[in-house]
């Protein structure tokens, strides 16, 4: 049995009946950056509990851990992208919830920590408030990863989910586990740090479709990536779940893999250009 | 010395010593154009700073790599992340303003994001220009918020005087300096944070006793390292 990958390059949102954002649960972002905007000002300004070092430390860290968040989820549909079985993409998904329970786990401990260190005033408000958002930033990426590996799961065959030890009920408790994580107030502490879009996508994310045959296909915008292989030894990965975007079928007689990377030059004439002419650095610089 | 740390000197070093400060409303540093994390202010004569955030993420996956590429081509989403770190910096810019007298602004179209890719490191480098962040008093430039108050760096943080300036005091000391540079480690509480540039004398010799630029590489190098393990060995 033949099966085919084929990652698309989409700059914008696809439009599938049963899509699911990797990154962005829904929103689009620059709507709701549009409204961060005006209430990142307003939050903040009017939080005097929340010192400007203070708020200026919470605005690295989530900074820095949203676009970590936002490379995970690339990388997870990257991953599914380049594993057409069904018994591979069943191993992505374990390998991924595996690590989303870790980062659940370390954000409730983390949580811990800091609610210990604010209730025993070795911490103050700001740094408090500050620590959290970057865990309100850190659980959006974990709800984010537990719903599309839940997404693909459902996709694929339970022959390939035993083999792999995906249980679809687990992650339903990783979701309720990661709704917990920082409490009723957590969204709360992130808007007053760094307004409402702490942790939400950046971009037009990566996106899983399921259709109503059990295909699953992924869109990273920004990536071209063609990955063919077949299904050799792995012919029980269930004919369910023949993974294709392109329309294409197989016989399941041929045994190819191809995996390509693409970075096109460009200017886009706003000052926008990419620059990709060597293979292993390339600069990207608005 | 291990391979990383050698590493890390050698970029740190040619960062360093490049000695050149970004124009008046450009937010894109010279100085900073290592692969480490950091956040490095550069301080220009009127007052005006670039604040440059530089965070380091694994490529050792063809998925990471992939990924990485991705977000790369992706200019809607360097539009976001550009949009965000500026209006997330205005808003500090605001709060701080209110505990000094001037008016601090990070404008949005005076920001910046580029992305990197560094052998198996992509390197994230968010800048933006920050109005008034440092206080003129006559020829002295007087940088407090929005690091006075309770700042914690994560990272090494680094104030770069305007060219032929040079650092005449500051709380808490430095860990290492150099002709234009003071770098404060990773870790550091810059809580009462205070540092003084003033123009110097030709030649720029360094104002505080017991750092040169030797002596802020290797410290830079070290702490930058540190700071790198725990971002990517999470």
């Amino acid at each position: 049995m033949r099966r085919t990958t084929t990652l698309m390059v989409l700059l914008a949102l696809i439009t599938a009946t049963v899509a699911v954002p990797v990154g962005a649960a829904g929103q689009a972002p620059a709507q709701v950056d549009a409204t961060a905007d005006a209430q990142a000002n307003a939050n903040a300004s009017a939080n005097s509990s929340v010192a400007p070092g203070e708020q200026m430390a919470g605005v690295v860290g989530v900074t820095e851990a949203e676009f970590e968040g936002e490379m995970q989820e690339r990388t997870f549909g990257v991953r599914i992208a380049q594993n057409a079985s069904a018994n591979a993409q069943s191993e992505v998904v374990a390998g991924q919830l595996a690590d989303v329970e870790q980062r659940i786990e370390e954000l409730e401990q983390r949580e811990q920590r800091l609610e210990r260190a604010h209730e025993n005033g070795s911490m103050t408000e700001g740094e408090f408030r500050a620590e959290m958002a970057v865990v309100a930033a850190e659980k959006q990426t974990a709800t984010r990863l537990a719903a599309s590996s839940e997404t693909v799961a459902r996709g694929l065959p339970q022959t390939a989910l035993d083999r792999s030890g995906v249980d679809l009920d687990a992650i339903a408790t990783l979701h309720e586990r990661a709704a917990a994580v920082g409490g009723e107030n957590v969204s709360a502490y992130a808007r007053s740090i760094v307004g409402a879009d702490a942790g939400i996508g950046i971009g037009p994310t990566a996106q899983v479709d399921v259709d109503a045959d059990g295909n699953v296909s992924v869109d990273v915008p920004g990536l071209s990536i063609g990955a063919d292989a077949d299904a050799s030894g792995d012919a029980d990965a269930g004919a369910d779940n023949e993974t294709s975007a392109d329309g294409e079928s197989g016989d399941g007689s041929t045994a190819e893999a191809d995996s390509e990377t693409e970075v096109s030059a460009e200017s886009d004439g706003d000052g926008a250009s990419v620059d990709a002419d060597s293979e292993t650095n390339t600069t990207t610089e608005l | 010395m291990s391979s990383t740390h050698r590493a890390v000197a050698l970029a740190l070093a040619a960062a360093l010593a490049i000695g050149a400060v970004a124009g008046p409303g450009v937010a894109k540093p010279t100085q900073n154009e290592n692969d480490e994390p950091s956040l490095v202010v550069e301080v220009q004569e009127d007052g005006d700073a670039v604040v440059t955030l530089t965070a380091t993420y694994d490529l050792t996956s063809e998925a990471e790599r992939d990924a990485f590429a991705s977000l790369q081509n992706d200019e809607s989403a360097r539009e976001n992340a550009t949009r965000r770190y500026a209006a997330r910096l205005d808003s500090v810019a605001q709060n701080a303003s209110e505990r000094v007298e001037r008016e601090m602004r990070v404008p949005a179209d005076e920001a910046s994001v580029s992305l990197e890719e560094r052998g198996d490191v992509g390197v994230v480098r968010y800048s933006a220009a920050w109005k008034n962040l440092a206080a003129v008093e006559d020829d002295r430039l007087v940088v407090t918020e929005p690091f006075a108050s309770n700042y914690g760096t994560d990272r090494p943080f680094v104030l770069v005087a305007p060219d032929g300036y040079e650092l005449t005091g500051a709380t808490p000391s430095v860990d290492a300096e150099g002709e234009t540079t003071a770098t404060w480690d990773a870790g550091t509480s810059l809580d009462g944070f205070e540092a003084t540039m003033k123009p110097g004398d030709a030649g720029g010799a360094d104002s505080l006793p017991g750092f040169g630029v030797g002596a802020a590489v290797a410290s830079v190098a070290g702490a930058a390292a540190l700071a790198l393990r725990r971002r990517r060995s999470p």
